[in-house]
């Protein structure tokens, strides 16, 4: 049963990058749109645990790599790393539906952000383009805004139902 | 002393991680050094039709309700149009003289006429999320002649503009760098001072490229709104198309070149259709 709910996400995730790349491409506020897969991910970590989310990061941010101009590995990279830091909050957190997925999104995109600043250190050597720049704070907003309606969708509809701590 | 088989069940999510940091390592190792192999083409290749089945499906639906609007619009610009059909009529006279003096000028300058190169059009079915890399999927391949480097343009209100340049090309998609990418650069000169240098961009959509390398005693003659535009040499993009306008003009005193700002003649964020020029003069 598990199984299939953590294949479930991995569908989801790349029909999530499909949209993503294909309708969504001319959607965004100053050409900025959030990261629907880190939003995703992050509460598919919290649902599944470290060792699921790793795969599920692994698998969508290669799939990423592929269709996009990034180097093969720079988005596996983070989104793995991501899948696991952000797995371990399960059965610790409970999340109420606004502000832990407010707070969640906002280290996740913090750590998004960190993470591809290093990367491009070392694989682009870029220094062109910063991953601290305006639009990456403002997709950083995004991804919070958008964090509670993710939420709340994957709630209603029962994907995410994982054991969550009983309050504090 | 743990066994590593005990170890390995012990710490499962840590290995996987640890592996998958490797793979991705490796990948992209290898990759920033050899971009656009085998290993992402396939993934790309294959994807690149379930990619096409998305936007057809998404111009579907658009088209369809976009059409009911659209009906509404042409009756009001057929009204519009039959007034300018007789504002034209009057043009056009005008029209033929000046292009009998044009013909006299052209020959006197002995100008070799216009370039005019083989091209294919495509649309533009996908783009890269995020804000990090800029890359544009068209629905033109390889089996329709694209190759890497081509470079691409598109008419937008009437006019036309530099989009940037093939990077990559499967079977039936081709990716695009646009040249308000970081890692795009054109060879570049004013249409109107001839001075020349080097444009790039910052990596923002939809924001201004910049010109480098200018020489600082064109600063008297670089006006605001002067054209910029491709100098074709030593470059992959032919001579003379319209890259943008000046809208601000930089001399920082430790520099011993201006840096001018450009607004992209091509407004990126409702590109839909570009064309690839092949470097072939048209039949």
């Amino acid at each position: 049963m598990r199984t299939r709910k953590s294949f479930l996400y991995a569908i989801i995730l790349l029909v999530v990058i499909f949209i993503d790349t294909t309708f969504f491409k001319n959607v965004g506020w100053a050409g900025v749109r959030p990261d629907f897969v880190l939003v995703l991910l992050v509460f598919m970590a919290h649902s599944t645990g470290s060792f699921k989310a790793i795969l599920l990061g692994f698998i969508a941010g290669l799939f990423l790599d592929a269709l996009t101009l990034a180097p093969f590995g720079y988005f596996g990279l983070i989104y793995s790393v991501t899948g696991y830091l952000f797995g371990k909050s399960k059965g610790k957190v409970f999340l109420d539906p606004l502000f832990f997925p407010l707070l969640l999104l906002f280290f996740a995109s913090l750590f998004k952000m960190v993470l591809s600043a290093l990367l491009d250190v070392v694989f682009l050597a870029s220094s062109e383009v910063s991953s601290f720049s305006a639009v990456s704070w403002l997709e950083l907003v995004m991804n919070m805004i958008l964090s509670p309606f993710v939420f709340g969708i994957l709630k209603v509809t029962g994907l995410m139902n994982g054991k969550q701590r009983e309050g504090f | 002393m743990k066994k590593p088989k005990e170890f390995i069940s012990s710490h499962a999510a840590g290995c996987l991680l640890a592996v998958s940091i490797f793979i991705c390592l490796v990948g992209m190792g290898f990759e920033t050094k050899n971009r656009f192999t085998n290993p992402v083409g396939l993934v790309r290749g294959s994807a690149a039709a379930v990619q096409y089945l998305f936007a057809s499906v998404g111009n579907f639906f658009s088209g369809t309700v976009n059409s009911i609007g659209e009906l509404r619009d042409l009756r009001k610009d057929y009204r519009a149009l039959q007034n300018q059909v007789e504002h034209y009529q009057i043009i056009q006279r005008d029209l033929d003289s000046l292009r009998a003096e044009n013909d006299r000028l052209r020959d006197q300058l002995s100008f070799s006429g216009e370039l005019s190169y083989r091209h294919v059009p495509a649309r533009v079915i996908a783009m890269d999320p995020g804000t990090l890399f800029h890359g544009m999927t068209v629905d033109k391949g390889m089996s329709s002649g694209v190759a890497v480097d081509m470079p691409v343009i598109a008419y937008q209100d009437g006019r036309q503009g530099l989009v940037g340049k093939v990077i990559s090309a499967t079977s039936r998609t081709a990716m695009i760098l646009p040249i308000f990418d970081h890692e795009c650069f054109v060879a570049a000169r004013f249409s109107a001072g001839r001075y020349e240098g080097l444009v790039g961009g910052d990596g923002k959509k939809g924001g201004a490229i910049f010109m480098r390398y200018v020489k600082k005693r064109a600063k008297e003659e670089i006006r605001y709104g002067d054209l910029v535009v491709t100098s074709g040499l030593r470059s992959i993009y032919p001579a003379s198309i319209p890259i943008g306008r000046v809208v601000g003009i930089e001399s920082p005193e430790w520099q011993p070149s201006l840096i001018i700002e450009i607004e992209p003649a091509i407004d990126f964020s409702r590109l839909e259709y570009v064309f690839i020029l092949k470097q072939e003069p048209n039949q």
